[in-house]
């Protein structure tokens, strides 16, 4: 480790110290509530964004262990944004005046550094260690609230199977370096090259099992089993951290692997993945149709858009077209924004006994708390990619450079999908505003998610209308793998 | 492929050998089935009750923590006897950087659990 080394990766390291920090202030300043961790978690958290935005130095850390360049800076800001509304949203939410969930906030400033690192690792084995630190924390976080029985259901669900994956993942890694010789993406790049591995079967196999691995992280069909389970039982906030954060960073690492490690076999692959793209939008859009508890409907719909952004990587590759790489970034932003704000709807009208899932619940929530309903209704719209929302645009960034890459039957099906999820997410709002409210429901609304919520729609509506320095930014992002071409 | 023939060779010896002793030990030793030999052996004692009893789940912090110490000594064993090599090409104060700061969160650790009360048996 040397300085140049810290100061490459100097977000990750303010996140560290303020996860760090965290511990240290619960552990030598007891107070009532959780505002002094909150305090602490965003100054930290401010503190990474700046390095963040700011850096504009690039090259490769630990002796390419890590990059730093502007797929990484992207990625950091994403998650760091996550983290600050998921404390918004859990601040809250877990300060109970007996005993206050106090673990939440180290527990999601450590996943965060488990996220920024995946989103920096070149080399396979940095790939793991942050995907097991994130994974690490959230099996703790999902478990969070010791007493609902679901929450523990949800901890241990996603521990086991999480395990599972991991196996599968390192098991993939272990192959490909048998067949490569190497771990380090751009080296593994160069050997594939070299060698040819059309017809090696360590090759395939180490590449199958990492899909695997990956695939559950994303919640890809048929390793999607999981996410419903998860999601339902998972405290409010967490389901939302896990739904936006665990997605973005899974993406990012698969996309530096694809990207980096594999683009010289490209068209030897790329029809498993449309397959893949194809059955994981279409069963995850079909089932969320039949739910009637909006957890649930919001994991299926999470399973639909790993789809959308799997037809996204399938149109990157083999020849990266600029468009869709960024399109693939842009909607990774965005849809963690507008998954954070359904989320903050659960979260809204959730406490800390029960969770109010049911959709019929939400009947007439517009007549008591009409500036919510516009929030939740922008977030809906986001969702179904309708516009003038910021979904509307990812959508489009992602399906046009489909078509471009000649894979037109894919763009249409994933048209299709859309349409068919505009159905239950429509539903959401149509109960809102035409529904007669139950009695006494929703009284005494957080603040806090409130106003989270409010920032949430108008950034969603803001990128909707100009979408310019975003798509900017996402560019920005990619530009720095297209060198690896 | 080469490579990997003296490992399938020490794997198959060790198949062969221990297959071979325990066949060997079955047939030529002697064997006196009484209650006494039969029963499992417990440092000599009788033994007497359950295995399947309940723990104190207070055990599972005591577990934690010499994990944690464990894996600790398993890294820093290996970079105390390296240490010198690493001194002599000139990154000496690198690697004591670095160890400090793997270090400095393990007492975070410790700090935590003692702060929250983790190491008190009452």
């Amino acid at each position: 480790m040397t300085w140049s080394d810290a100061s490459l990766i100097a977000p990750i390291l303010w996140v560290t110290l303020g996860g760090v920090a965290v511990l240290m202030t619960d552990a030598f300043w007891r107070r009532a509530g959780t505002g002094h961790l909150t305090a602490v978690s965003v100054v930290f958290l401010t503190i990474a964004a700046i390095y963040a935005a700011r850096s504009d130095a690039s090259g490769s850390a630990f002796a390419g262990a890590l990059a730093a360049d502007s797929f990484s800076a992207f990625f950091n800001l994403t998650f760091i944004v996550v983290a600050l509304i998921t404390l918004a949203l859990g601040s809250s939410y877990f300060a109970d005046e007996e005993q206050p969930l106090v673990e939440f906030f180290p527990l999601v400033m450590f996943a965060t550094v488990g996220m920024m690192v995946m989103a920096a690792a070149t080399d396979m084995i940095t790939i793991f260690l942050g995907l097991e630190t994130m994974s690490i924390s959230l099996y703790v976080l999902a478990a969070l609230q010791r007493r609902s029985i679901l929450s523990m259901e949800a901890g241990f669900k996603y521990l086991i199977l999480g395990a599972f994956s991991s196996a599968f993942l390192l098991y993939g890694m272990a192959l490909l370096y048998g067949s490569t010789g190497s771990t380090h993406l751009p080296t593994m790049a160069t050997a594939i090259q070299g060698v040819g591995f059309d017809r090696d079967l360590l090759f395939w196999m180490g590449w199958g099992f990492l899909l695997v691995g990956l695939g559950f992280k994303i919640a890809m069909v048929p390793f999607h089993m999981w996410t419903p389970d998860v999601y339902d039982g998972s405290p409010a906030p967490v389901a939302g951290f896990m739904a936006a954060g665990v997605k973005a960073a899974s993406f990012a690492a698969m996309l530096r692997v694809v990207w980096t490690g594999l683009p010289a076999l490209g068209d030897m692959w790329i029809d498993m993945l449309v397959v893949f793209a194809v059955v994981t939008m279409t069963a995850g859009n079909l089932i969320a149709l039949a739910q009637s508890n909006l957890k649930r409907m919001l994991a299926y719909s999470a399973i639909a858009h790993a789809g959308y952004l799997l037809v996204g990587i399938v149109a990157t590759t083999p020849s990266m077209t600029d468009p869709a790489a960024r399109g693939i970034l842009f909607y990774l932003m965005v849809y963690a924004l507008m998954n954070l704000g359904a989320f903050a709807l659960i979260t809204l009208v959730s406490s800390r006994e029960g969770e109010k899932v049911d959709l019929a619940g939400f009947a007439g929530l517009a007549r008591r708390h009409p500036v919510i309903s516009a929030c939740v209704t922008v977030f809906m719209l986001s969702l179904a990619g309708i516009p003038p929302t910021a979904g509307f645009w990812g959508k489009v960034y992602v399906f046009e450079a489909a078509v471009r890459d000649g894979h037109t039957v894919l763009a249409v099906i994933a048209l299709l999908n859309s349409a068919v999820a505009m159905f239950y997410y429509l539903r959401v709002v149509v109960l809102m505003y035409m529904r007669e409210p139950e009695d006494e429901a929703y009284t005494g609304l957080d603040p806090q998610v409130g106003a989270a919520m409010v920032v949430l729609a108008v950034a969603l509506l803001w990128i909707g209308l100009f979408p310019g320095p975003m798509a900017e930014l996402a560019r920005q992002g990619v530009s720095a793998l297209a060198g690896s071409f | 492929m080469n490579a990997y023939i003296p490992i399938l060779l020490v794997v198959s010896i060790a198949v062969v050998f221990t297959l071979l002793f325990v066949v060997l030990s079955r047939v030529l030793g002697p064997s006196h089935r009484t209650p006494g030999k039969l029963t499992a052996y417990e440092c000599g004692i009788p033994s007497r009750g359950t295995t399947n009893l309940k723990f104190y789940v207070r055990f599972y912090v005591v577990a934690l923590l010499f994990l944690l110490f464990d894996l600790e000594t398993v890294f820093l064993v290996p970079w105390a006897v390296s240490f010198r090599s690493f001194v002599e090409r000139g990154m000496g104060g690198q690697m004591f950087v670095a160890m400090l700061v793997f270090f400095g969160l393990l007492v975070v650790g410790l700090i935590y659990e003692w702060r929250k009360g983790a190491l008190e048996w009452e």
